[in-house]
């Protein structure tokens, strides 16, 4: 469960701050809870990253942001990280921008604002609990190949 | 010839008085006994007033008695009566003195006042009355007016109620005679004529006396015979000599003008006879003068003069000096004198007969222009009549126009203010639908921005209340465990840390948190990831002595938790704080802009804070790409309605914003200028293409996608700044940019 990191994404300080509250009173001890202020600063983040090694369970975006919207910044980090849980956190969004991420970037939830704080952390688990089991999943398969292959070498 | 005239009326007057009573049962007989005793009877009263009326001497008599009767008809409510008496009283005490203009007005009143109560009969009998004081009068044509008059209202009652008709009919006639209007005479003696009952014919020679005479005016001989004629024999059988002589003198007479000389000598000697017999002197004189005038045609000179000096010795004798007479005698003389050669007799009886004509002329052209007079007066009345009627008409149409146009003025100012009324709620409902639809654009960004305040409210609270236990739980622990002077440095460092002191940008916090995590990391933290983060989280943002001392202490992390937590609570306040000053603010201006005045009147507006609120609303879509720049003068406060004002500048910074596509810089500028407040929004967009330039103000135009705007933004904007005296213009230069420039007068 090391090297994962949970990033929120929103323009508005104010939602950071209770989403960093709140995430990190429950996830804070074993995943580092970053903040980013826009979908670029984000993206940044995301990779530097993921250069670094680190994992990226989950990811929450604001949708409606200066710059980058929250469905094209969560398309583009299912690109380089298509593991990655995507929540959309908005107060308001169109059907296109769901519909497209969902599409797009495999969206794992879309949640409303203002969230119930249960629900919240109750996704986030859930989320993570599938990233590392589809993460087992992979590298158990990786293995299974592996077996597989050392296996069909001594045939 | 008047007065008996006039006797003549009273008498049918008070027969007709008689009919009347008769006719309608009003019977003095069946009236209360005691006047029936006193003998009191319409009719002998009637033929008493006349007896005394004619006698003269008793009038006063006669006016008493008929005061008595009046006094009866008061009792007994008898208005007609009263109104009989009243005539009677009218007539006989007038009768002493001339007939003046105070007796006819008497009459006319009373002729109206007839009119007024309906009692026609007497109103015809007035008539009469006032017909005869025209005829006394010389008034010809007004008499022979209110005669008819009389005649016409008497021809609506029986027979029996008017007994008198023919007498009535002959009395027009002759009035029309006397006029020269033979042609009406003869039909209204034709009238009594074929009215008269068979029985009656042999006592109506002068009616066909009349008739032969209208005839002969009218130079219709033939007809005029066979009445002469007709005459004669009913004459001969009545041996009515006078008639036969008057009759036979007119055949003559007609003979003598179709030049039928032997007949005409024939029936004058008949009638020279017959009037030498019977002494009728002046007709005579009349046929003596034209059967010598026959002779004379005849080639018989001597009988001829001598009959003519006969007709003048008569004239002499007589002193018939009347012109009808002498004006024919008097020039057949002459002729009779000139055919014997005495042609000094001749000249003189010329001169005679010239002035005799003369004056004859005069009177009978006096009587003829009377005739004319009132035929022209006739025609003037029915012309009036038919003018009245036709003004009535006129008076009606117009009237009924005037009302009709009335009633379809009314009508259309109905329609037109209805149809104002309409239009201004229609436009009224238009500008809030406007209003609206740009208030939709921009909701979705609102919606967000309500929400985004509310969620960091909610989980700040919820972070607080979670932590509250765990902080009371915590604070018991360093109370336990901690001595005093590790407690004082804990709440010094607690007290020391300014959870707001400054805000830093994400990227900043992430840099410090890695510097943090250095430093604990050196200094022997375990788990530094984590608190570096809480510490970051609650805005400490350095590794100070005092945080050096605590990381010292024994159970270093779940000390620095706890002040983490602790101050996290100050945070979440202040972060909850902050939200809703964010909410109320959008609240606040989204209020303002959807606030739709209530007063007609305009009110002061702070142009900025006008503008302020659009920008509030519109920030979520603004805070998307655009830059917003801001170049506000001191401008002075304007008069204004401001919820109208705000949906020009949305419609303006939508409009802007849309021609950005959401990239680009917002230039807004406000400043005064001799007067005016000019305010402009710069775009930096597509700009409007120069063929569209002129249309962009047309309601219902737009280069928007169907759905995406109504087309009427612009209109709107254009009609609430014409509202407000203000101009709208733009300069725009394709892929440069637009700018609205608003003049907006500062009093107003």
């Amino acid at each position: 469960m090391e090297n994962g990191v949970i990033i929120c994404v929103d323009d508005e300080r104010v939602v950071l701050n209770g989403l960093q509250s709140q995430l990190g009173r429950e996830f804070g001890n074993n995943f580092p809870i970053e903040l980013a202020e826009s979908g670029e600063e984000a993206l940044d983040l995301a990779n530097a990253l993921i250069e670094s090694g680190k994992n990226i369970p989950i990811i929450i975006s604001d949708e409606l942001m200066p710059g980058i919207k929250g469905h094209e910044l969560l398309i583009q980090i299912h690109k380089i990280s298509p593991a990655t849980y995507k929540i959309l956190l908005t107060g308001q969004s169109n059907l296109d921008a769901v519909a497209q991420a969902v599409n797009l970037a495999n969206l794992y939830r879309y949640m409303s604002k203002p969230w119930e704080s249960q629900d919240l952390i109750m996704t986030v688990k859930e989320g993570i609990k599938g990233f590392y089991l589809d993460k087992q999943l992979e590298e158990q398969r990786k293995l299974l190949e592996i077996h597989s292959h050392l296996f069909s070498l001594f045939k | 010839m008047n007065k008996s005239i006039s006797y003549l009326i009273y008498c049918l007057m008070f027969l007709a008085i008689f009919y009347q009573s008769k006719s309608q049962n009003f019977s003095i007989t069946t009236k209360p006994t005691n006047i029936l005793n006193k003998g009191y009877n319409i009719q002998s009263l009637a033929i008493d007033s006349i007896r005394r009326f004619i006698s003269k001497d008793q009038v006063d008599k006669a006016i008493e008695e008929f005061n008595k009767l009046e006094i009866w008809a008061i009792k007994n409510d008898d208005m007609k009566l009263r109104y009989i008496i009243t005539l009677n009283k009218l007539i006989i005490s007038h009768n002493n003195k001339n007939l003046d203009s105070s007796y006819k007005n008497n009459l006319i009143s009373i002729i109206k006042i007839l009119d007024d109560n309906k009692f026609y009969y007497i109103k015809a009998q007035a008539l009469e009355i006032l017909a005869n004081y025209y005829f006394s009068t010389k008034q010809y044509a007004s008499s022979l007016e209110n005669y008819i008059n009389s005649y016409n209202i008497y021809t609506k009652f029986s027979i029996y109620e008017f007994p008198q008709k023919s007498e009535y009919l002959s009395e027009i006639a002759n009035r029309y005679y006397y006029f020269r209007d033979f042609e009406t005479a003869k039909r209204y003696y034709l009238e009594v004529w074929n009215s008269i009952p068979i029985e009656k014919i042999n006592s109506n020679i002068t009616i066909l006396n009349s008739i032969g005479l209208c005839y002969s005016h009218l130079n219709e001989f033939t007809s005029s015979n066979y009445y002469f004629i007709k005459g004669i024999n009913i004459a001969n059988q009545k041996k009515e000599e006078t008639w036969i002589g008057i009759l036979s003198g007119n055949l003559g007479t007609n003979y003598f003008k179709e030049n039928k000389i032997d007949e005409s000598i024939k029936y004058f000697k008949i009638c020279i006879e017959l009037h030498t017999k019977n002494n009728e002197k002046k007709d005579l004189a009349i046929t003596l003068s034209k059967y010598g005038a026959a002779l004379l045609s005849q080639n018989k000179f001597h009988e001829a003069l001598d009959a003519q000096l006969k007709s003048l010795n008569i004239i002499h004798l007589k002193n018939f000096n009347e012109y009808p007479i002498t004006n024919i005698v008097f020039l057949n003389v002459a002729k009779a004198y000139a055919a014997n050669g005495n042609f000094v007799k001749a000249y003189y009886y010329l001169d005679s007969a010239y002035i005799a004509k003369y004056n004859y002329d005069s009177d009978r052209n006096a009587v003829f222009f009377s005739g004319v007079q009132h035929k022209i007066d006739l025609e003037k009345h029915k012309a009036e009549i038919r003018i009245t009627e036709d003004e009535i008409k006129q008076q009606k149409l117009l009237r009924n126009l005037t009302i009709g146009g009335f009633i379809v003025l009314l009508f259309i100012l109905g329609i037109f203010y209805i149809q104002q009324k309409k239009y201004r709620k229609t436009q009224a409902k238009l500008f809030l639908a406007e209003k609206l639809a740009v208030l939709g654009q921009v909701s979705a960004g609102v919606a967000h921005e309500v929400n985004t305040p509310l969620s960091a409210i909610k989980s700040s609270a919820e972070e607080s209340i979670i932590a509250f236990p765990e902080i009371i739980d915590e604070l018991l622990w360093i109370t336990k465990n901690l001595n005093e002077n590790d407690k004082v440095l804990l709440f010094e460092f607690i007290a020391l840390a300014n959870p707001a002191s400054k805000t830093l940008t994400t990227k900043e916090e992430r840099e410090i948190k890695k510097r943090i995590n250095q430093e604990l990391l050196e200094l022997g933290i375990q788990n530094s990831r984590f608190i570096s983060e809480k510490l970051i989280q609650v805005g400490i943002y350095e590794v100070n002595s005092e945080l050096i001392k605590l990381t010292k202490l024994p159970k270093f992390e779940k000390i620095i938790l706890f002040v983490c937590n602790l101050l996290n609570q100050q945070k979440s306040n202040l972060t909850i704080q902050m939200a809703v000053n964010k909410a109320s603010r959008i609240v606040k201006a989204l209020k303002t802009y959807l606030h739709t005045s209530s007063s007609e009147d305009m009110e002061l507006i702070n142009l900025k804070d006008n503008l302020e609120t659009v920008l509030t609303i519109y920030q979520n879509r603004l805070k998307q790409g655009i830059q917003v720049i801001k170049n506000y003068d001191d401008i002075p406060d304007i008069y204004g309605y401001p919820d109208q004002l705000n949906q020009v500048w949305t419609n303006l910074i939508v409009n802007a914003v849309q021609a950005m596509d959401n990239n680009g810089i917002l230039t807004i500028t406000l400043k005064s200028d001799s007067g005016f407040v000019v305010l402009s929004i710069k775009d930096t967009g597509k700009g409007i293409p120069k063929k569209i330039q002129s249309k962009i103000f047309d309601p219902f135009f737009t280069t928007k996608v169907s759905g995406e705007g109504s087309g009427i933004g612009l209109d709107i904007s254009k009609r609430i700044l014409i509202d407000h005296k203000a101009t709208i213009f733009f300069d725009s230069i394709e892929n440069e940019g637009t700018t609205f420039y608003v003049n907006l007068p500062i009093k107003s």
